[in-house]
């Protein structure tokens, strides 16, 4: 039992660590992950301590190690290795590293109260679907039309957010089929977002950066609605209703 | 009378012949042949389809499968009409329709760099199906002449380099650089004169960048693309005038024609001692590569949904004065100017400004608060330089760039030369250690790009990286020297112990006389 101590203690760390690192989903964060393995490493410790036997037992092999005339080849080879190996984590650590700076993004600021589409102004937490706009089959066609004419490149035919150029921008284009998309937003807001596109983002939810189009320069009033209507309607989610407040 | 009916016999003749001689030929190359087993489908599975098809597939393949969809003419290959039967990747020999099993993989997988999608975790399984049913009830052909052998795909060698010379001897003899070029780019003689079945002028694909091609780039893939040739286009099929093993070989020299992309966030830099001038210097082999996706210019009128460079690659080094970045990209036709096709051009973008809390300008050219800093090259050799903000607020300045640009079989490299240091107000400052943002556009003149009609690239960022700062290599050394002197201490003072354990064991008296 004593000559076993050695390895089961150094085996114990060795399968928590795998299976933090392995098991687990999503990845541990490193400090996190850090914090666990001293936390595991102590209480090894402290069991082997607790017992004067033991803690010798665990000992043996390292002082035979460190003793043995027959060990003097492994003994060289981890005297050598040892503060090369910290020498090169702590090379790690203070190298200098560069990382594109953190870009911070608020998907749904708040809007402005009022915007100006096509030059008059419009009110977006007013807005309504004017009754001429209304959900049926002829808009939602003309919808669709105008969706794949011009917005699939980005958003993608299945307007999951996968268009052909979607990887070629970023922030990524906003993938309709998410419930943290258009299903959360009243449709006067969606409106405000096709009608002003990256542009027309607040300050604060980094405008310089949304490839997303102003389609108020392509299109009219009517034909931003009926895309409105086109994406609740293909993605299969329904707008935030004033009632829902 | 006579005359007439030996014609007749003679067509008869060969129309059969060919394919009876054929038919044996596959075998006797050492192609591994074997029947197809086409599926019946159920009247339940086609209406499954059709319900499918009209959701996902009709906005571009029409509702009557013509290939008419609402966008079909912004797209560039075109959707496919399913009415004549005509498939691209397929295991059956050329001509032949594809099995199901083709269809359902090439609708699993999608067709890159075509407006294609990839429909494999987005429907399940037995949906594909379905949707293999009903678009082989838009040609009759699938009843009527179904493909009755397939290919398979077995047999590949390693790519051993015997195999890779034999691949390339078979490429220059049977003629792929008549329409792929020397290099693969896609840019041989023909190149500018081909048509598909539709048509429509048809690029012969470019084999050094494997991720565009539509019938994937494994060796398989390309085994299986020179033994069936791509229906529909002037892409032949190899498998009459070569065997299997020549086949595989040269799928096994196309693999190593292609390259590997280095997509990224940052385009790193090195310091040298002189920035090469020269855009083939050998230097540049050793700088690290950033691979930038291109969109198409589809945010301003005129807009350009198809831009025809969608990849370009971007190193970069310094020197004590200088930074030099060197921009490569296939383009299958130079177009200086001398004809009536705009002019090729490249430009790069970085911001004019030190950036405030962070904020970019906007990644066209920049906006009014915040101007763009825009280093153009033309292939007629003109570098100009601009102050950019917005795509219709573009002002000329005197350009501080120097520029080698060099157009060589299907390939642009480019080197823009600049002094670190600003020379003007509003210039880009280079200064090791810092995050630049930089951005790219490209314009291909043969496909009529010019103005706002270019491909565009979002921000990434540039890099010179500093020399290690002497501390950083300082704390490695000293943790090195402690832990070895704490061993060596520590080592001695644990034989110190041991040797009196010993000699106080054979001396239990004293224990003080073992210090030496
Ligand atoms: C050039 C690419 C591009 C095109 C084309 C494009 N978009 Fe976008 N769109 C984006 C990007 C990127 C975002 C995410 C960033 C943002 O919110 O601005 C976005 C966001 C949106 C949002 C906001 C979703 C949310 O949850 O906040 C809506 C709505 C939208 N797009 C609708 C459309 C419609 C409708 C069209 C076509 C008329 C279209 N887009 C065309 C790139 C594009
Ligand atoms: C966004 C447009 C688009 C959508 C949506 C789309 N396709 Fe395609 N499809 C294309 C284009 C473009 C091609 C032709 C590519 C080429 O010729 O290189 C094509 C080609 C094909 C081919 C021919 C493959 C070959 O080997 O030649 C099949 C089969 C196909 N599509 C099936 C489907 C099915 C099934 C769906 C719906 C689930 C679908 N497509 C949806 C654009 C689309
Ligand atoms: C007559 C001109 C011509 C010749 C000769 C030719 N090709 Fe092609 N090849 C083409 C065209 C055009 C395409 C593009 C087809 C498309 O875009 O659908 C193509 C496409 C390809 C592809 C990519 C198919 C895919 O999956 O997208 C490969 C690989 C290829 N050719 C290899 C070869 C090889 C190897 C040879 C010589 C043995 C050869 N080609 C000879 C015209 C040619």
């Amino acid at each position: 039992m004593g000559r076993l101590v050695f390895p089961l203690s150094i085996l114990t760390w060795l399968v928590v660590w795998a299976a933090l690192k392995f098991g687990v989903q999503p990845p541990i964060p490193g400090s996190v992950m850090g914090l666990y393995l001293s936390i595991v490493t102590v209480s090894i410790l402290v069991y082997l301590v607790a017992d004067e036997a033991r803690f010798e037992a665990f000992l043996a092999p390292l002082i035979s190690l460190l003793r043995e005339q027959r060990l003097v080849v492994p003994r060289l080879l981890v005297l050598i290795s040892l503060p090369l190996l910290l020498g090169w984590f702590t090379y790690t650590r203070v190298r200098p590293q560069f990382d594109p700076p953190f870009e911070a993004r608020i998907i749904h600021p708040e809007p402005p109260a009022k915007f100006k589409l096509h030059g008059e102004d419009f009110d977006v937490l007013k807005a309504q679907r004017p009754p001429e706009m209304e959900v049926n089959q002829e808009n939602l066609a003309a919808g669709r039309r105008l969706y794949f004419r011009n917005c699939m490149y980005c958003h993608g035919d299945y307007l999951d957010g996968k268009g052909r150029f979607a990887e070629a921008v970023n922030p990524l284009p906003a993938n309709f089929r998410d419930g943290g998309t258009i299903s959360q937003l009243e449709e006067g807001y969606v409106y405000w977002r096709i009608a002003t596109g990256g542009r027309g983002l607040p300050d604060g939810a980094t405008p310089w950066n949304s490839s997303m189009p102003v389609w108020q320069d392509f299109f009219t009033d009517e034909e931003i609605w009926q895309v409105v209507a086109f994406i609740y309607a293909a993605s299969g989610s329904t707008p935030r209703t004033w009632e829902g407040h | 009378m006579a005359n007439a009916r030996l014609c007749v016999l003679l067509l008869i003749g060969s129309t059969l012949l060919p394919a009876i001689a054929v038919a044996q030929d596959f075998a006797a190359k050492g192609f591994k042949v074997v029947p197809t087993s086409p599926r019946q489908a159920t009247a339940k599975d086609l209406a499954a389809g059709k319900l499918l098809y009209e959701e996902l597939c009709s906005q571009c393949h029409g509702e009557s499968g013509d290939g008419q969809g609402v966008m079909a003419d912004l797209l560039k290959p075109r959707p496919r009409d399913f009415r004549r039967g005509i498939y691209k990747i397929r295991r059956t020999p050329q001509g032949e329709l594809p099995t199901d099993e083709d269809l359902f993989r090439i609708i699993s997988n999608g067709m890159p760099a075509s407006s294609m999608p990839a429909w494999r975790g987005l429907v399940s399984d037995a949906q594909i199906w379905q949707l293999v049913d009903y678009i082989e009830s838009f040609s009759e052909d699938f009843a009527d002449y179904p493909a009755e052998e397939q290919f398979l795909l077995e047999g590949k060698p390693d790519p051993t380099p015997e195999s890779l010379e034999r691949g390339e001897e078979i490429y220059i003899k049977a003629e792929c650089a008549k329409c792929h070029g020397e290099s693969g780019r896609g840019n041989g003689r023909s190149a500018a004169e081909l048509v598909d079945e539709w048509d429509f002028p048809i690029y012969p694909a470019d084999l050094t960048e494997p991720w565009t091609l539509r019938g994937g780039g494994s060796v398989e893939d390309l085994y299986r693309t020179v033994t069936t040739g791509v229906n529909g286009t002037p892409m032949p099929s190899f498998s009459d005038a070569w065997n299997s093993d020549d086949l595989w070989n040269l799928a096994n020299y196309l693999h190593s024609l292609g390259r590997k992309p280095f997509w990224g966030e940052i385009l790193r830099g090195s310091k040298i001692a002189a920035v090469p001038e020269d855009a083939f210097s050998d230097v540049w082999e050793a700088a690290p590569v950033l691979d930038v996706r291109l969109l198409g210019q589809i945010i301003q009128e005129p807009r350009l949904f198809n831009p025809s460079v969608q990849t370009l690659s971007a190193q970069v080094l310094f020197d004590d004065n200088e930074i030099a970045l060197l921009l490569t990209w296939r383009d299958r036709f130079e177009n200086t100017g001398e004809d009536e096709l705009p002019i090729d051009r490249v430009s790069v973008l970085f911001p004019a400004q030190e950036l405030e809390e962070g904020k970019k300008p906007y990644f066209l050219m920049g906006d009014r608060r915040r101007p763009v800093d825009a280093w153009q090259w033309s292939a007629n050799g003109r570098t100009e330089t601009f102050l950019a903000r917005g795509m219709d607020a573009v002002t000329p300045r005197t350009s501080p760039v120097k520029s080698q640009g060099v157009y060589r079989d299907g390939q642009y490299r480019v080197v823009l030369r600049r002094s670190l240091k600003a020379g003007q107000d509003n210039e880009v400052e280079f200064s090791p250690g810092t995050m630049i943002p930089i951005a790219w556009n490209v314009w291909d003149g043969q496909e009529g790009e010019d103005g706002k009609r270019r491909a565009v690239s979002r921000w990434y960022y540039l890099l010179l990286e500093p020399e290690t700062p002497l501390l950083t290599w300082l704390w490695p050394i000293v943790v090195v020297c402690l832990t070895a002197g704490g061993e060596f201490f520590g080592l001695r003072r644990l034989r110190q112990h041991w040797a009196r354990q010993q000699t106080g064991a054979l001396q239990p008296t004293d224990g003080t006389e073992s210090q030496a």
